[in-house]
């Protein structure tokens, strides 16, 4: 079991550490586990997850395919319209924007689209643009957590775990509703006056043409059919028992066909080493799988919680949060499925509990959850905690806006903090009231 | 082929030619070449022609190379064989802003292009020499400068290299020139591209419109889809807040295309308008800067001759 167990922290330390770019480390990694026979080849590929793969690449093609038609630019400049050029009330809608863009659309990507529109909105507002920044990049994982497409470790969860997109949407947006009523609340008071526009300022965003945004109007408009087709698949998904990985990667398909998009362009916009992270990955925790290291950590974790679910559930919650803070959540979350796996038949047997439905309901789901919500909502910690914030700050600096580590967090601790408490509060009231 | 097969014999060495200006030293240079013999052999060719269609190509840019040498050419229809006839004047006159006072005029039918290229070619390499340039301007009698132009190896089936057609160096920056030079610059002669080089005449760097326009840009608005929805913004704010205190060496490519002087012509089209270099320097053994070479080079010298 050590033997794993050392090849997954050296690798991990390459990943934390970026001493060799993470994608390739967990390719190598996942070449080691095959190449030291600690896992069989066939098993290691049967580990590599193609409804996640297929997910993520089908997204990013949607999504390359919508961004092109300069849809989000119009979105954005409507809602400044709509704010009458009022800071704050800017800076609330264009949150709210960011995490329903989130919710269906990977973190970083919302904060790509999201970023250069804010930048020039606040040059033309005259308003502070790094605090603005950083809670995009705040909202974009909150509202990521909502739904099984809008964060990878919820389509990882949701993959291994066999959760619909519904049982998300049931399970998680709550939560996140109430966490984003809250966090705005206290954003509007820690902006409050800095946000002001003057008349002249305002001026120049009733003179804007959000019409003239959308720079392709015929493929908008066919691509939104798909996109709501696609959506709708992932709502009916359970019903029709089709999965989301090729509801999304066939929607893809279909939405370059129908807008006449060239396969070769829309494919550029797929982070394929992404795609080979997570393969690598896969490979790595499927040998720790198979070697019992879960099922003996799962152990350990149930004595020191004393057998008592809801305690599990928190640790959970808050050990996984405060570990995304500083490391990348995927590996994280990869390696916590199969142990909350592992711990479930032992609370089970504990709880006297024998009907599948049953043991899903009262013991696997409120552990799942608390998972999603720890890692997702983890990431807000530091600067480093999600992809969505280190993005966003490399955006911001090479904009003359500095976000450092500290400024980040400044904003990013206390906001996490908050949203799990209330995430802690929905739990308690939910599944063990 | 030697270039001796596109002389006339006497007639094509005009050492010490005097003239008022360029059209002047055009008309003389054909009044000796166009013999009585050559328009009876050139049926429906005439001085005047000729001429005009040399001022014409002039008009569309200077044939001037620098250095005082200036390559008047033309394409002629009824030409029946290509020849050549080459000047020295006493009183150097202008080719639009160049100063020249050595002529090589070259003539070449329209079937037979290249024939022209290669003859400016092979006289470049004789002129190149600046020992050589002065025993030419020095030269009294036709014979001498014949012999200056023969006596080494005068074929011309030599393939193209950078050498034969570059242009010689004109414009340049240091590393410590400021932005609103280098974009100055740029914008009075109209050039994509101009080096940096250091105080040994090496090339360190090149400063391109495209690098100009990159600094100048804010960064978010490359990544935005389109901005016509926004009615006003001062895209170059940031580029006028500090041109003037920020060096040429602070946004410079660090990887201009050097080549050596035998780079040939397919290598050059290849570097031009595959790999889209806006130029290649051409240094000489010491690295040192010595000649430029364009993709208008390119048309002017090999297509558009």
């Amino acid at each position: 079991m050590l033997f794993p167990i050392a090849v997954f922290l050296v690798v991990y330390l390459f990943i934390a550490t970026e001493w060799v770019d993470k994608t390739i480390a967990a390719v190598i990694g996942g070449g080691l586990v095959v190449g030291l026979h600690i896992i069989g080849y066939e098993e290691a590929l049967h580990a590599v997850d193609l409804n996640v793969l297929f997910l993520l690449i089908g997204m990013m093609v949607v999504v390359g395919t919508l961004s092109e038609t300069g849809v989000f630019e119009w979105l954005a400049i409507k809602l400044a319209r709509a704010a009458k050029g009022n800071g704050l009330r800017i800076a609330v809608l264009f949150m709210v924007l960011t995490a329903v863009l989130s919710a269906f659309l990977d973190n970083v990507t919302t904060v790509i689209l999201m970023a250069p529109i804010t930048i020039l909105l606040t040059q033309l507002l005259e308003i502070p643009t790094a605090p603005l920044l950083i809670m995009e990049a705040i909202f974009s994982n909150i509202g990521g957590t909502a739904t099984l497409v809008g964060d990878p470790p919820n389509i990882l969860i949701g993959s291994q775990a066999h959760l619909s997109f519904n049982d998300f949407i049931l399970n998680l947006t709550p939560p996140v509703l109430i966490s984003m009523a809250v966090l705005i609340g206290i954003m509007v008071l820690l902006f409050g006056k800095r946000m002001n526009t003057t008349p002249e300022t305002r001026k120049r965003i009733e003179r804007s043409r959000p019409e003239k945004a959308i720079i392709q109007p015929l493929e908008l408009r066919k691509a939104l059919v798909v996109f709501g087709f696609i959506l709708a698949g992932f709502f009916l998904g359970r019903v029709l028992n089709i999965e989301p990985g090729i509801i999304a990667l066939v929607g893809g398909m279909v939405m370059v066909a129908v807008c006449k998009k060239s396969l070769h362009g829309a494919l550029a916009s797929v982070e394929w080493d992404t795609i080979l992270f997570f393969a690598g990955l896969f490979m790595m925790v499927a040998a720790l799988e198979v070697h019992g290291v879960f099922t003996a950590l799962g152990h350990a974790i149930l004595n020191a919680c004393h057998g008592n679910l809801m305690w599990t559930a928190f640790a959970i919650l808050w050990v996984s949060a405060l570990a995304s803070t500083i490391v990348n959540n995927i590996p994280l979350v990869m390696a916590m499925i199969p142990l909350v796996q592992g711990i479930v038949p032992v609370f089970a047997k504990q709880m006297g509990l024998e009907v599948p439905a049953e043991i899903h309901a009262q013991i696997a789901a409120p552990l799942l959850w608390s998972l999603a919500l720890g890692a997702c909502l983890g990431g807000n910690g530091t600067l480093v905690g999600a992809s969505a914030n280190v993005v966003i700050a490399q955006v911001a600096n090479r904009n003359g806006c500095p976000i450092t580590f500290g400024s980040f967090t400044k904003y990013g601790f206390p906001f996490m903090i908050v949203s799990l408490l209330v995430s802690s509060a929905y739990i308690y009231l939910r599944y063990f009231m | 082929m030697n270039i001796l097969n596109y002389a006339c014999r006497g007639i094509s060495w005009q050492p010490r030619l005097r003239a008022e200006n360029r059209d002047d030293v055009l008309k003389s240079m054909l009044d000796t070449l166009c013999t009585e013999e050559f328009l009876s052999v050139n049926d429906g060719l005439s001085k005047e022609g000729i001429l005009h269609a040399l001022i014409e190509r002039e008009a569309l840019r200077t044939t001037a190379v620098g250095n005082g040498i200036a390559f008047p050419h033309a394409r002629l229809e009824n030409l029946t064989r290509s020849l050549f006839a080459i000047a020295t004047l006493e009183e150097p006159v202008q080719f639009g802003a160049e100063t020249v006072n050595i002529v090589c005029l070259i003539l070449v039918p329209v079937s037979d292009p290249s024939i022209s290229l290669k003859l400016m070619a092979q006289f470049s390499r004789v002129l190149m020499d600046e020992p050589t340039r002065a025993q030419v301007l020095e030269a009294r009698d036709s014979k001498t400068l014949e012999a200056l132009f023969t006596h080494e190896d005068a074929s011309i089936d030599k393939p193209l290299v950078a050498r034969d057609i570059m242009r010689l160096p004109r414009w340049s920056v240091n590393e410590e020139t400021p932005l609103s030079e280098c974009a100055k610059m740029m914008s009075n002669y109209q050039l994509r591209a101009i080096p940096v080089l250091d105080d040994q005449k090496h090339i360190v760097g090149e400063i391109t419109t495209d690098l100009l326009f990159r600094y100048g840009l804010p960064d978010f608005f490359a990544r935005l889809k389109s901005v016509s929805f926004v009615a006003e913004f001062d895209p170059f704010e940031k580029y006028f807040e500090d041109e003037r205190a920020t060096q040429a060496s602070s946004i410079m490519s660090h990887a201009p295309r050097i080549v050596e002087p035998e780079h040939t012509v397919m290598e050059i089209v290849f570097d031009l308008a595959v790999t889209s270099f806006n130029k290649l320097y051409v240094v000489d053994h010491t690295q040192r800067w010595i000649g430029t070479v364009t993709k208008g080079t390119i048309l002017d010298n090999v297509i558009n001759v």
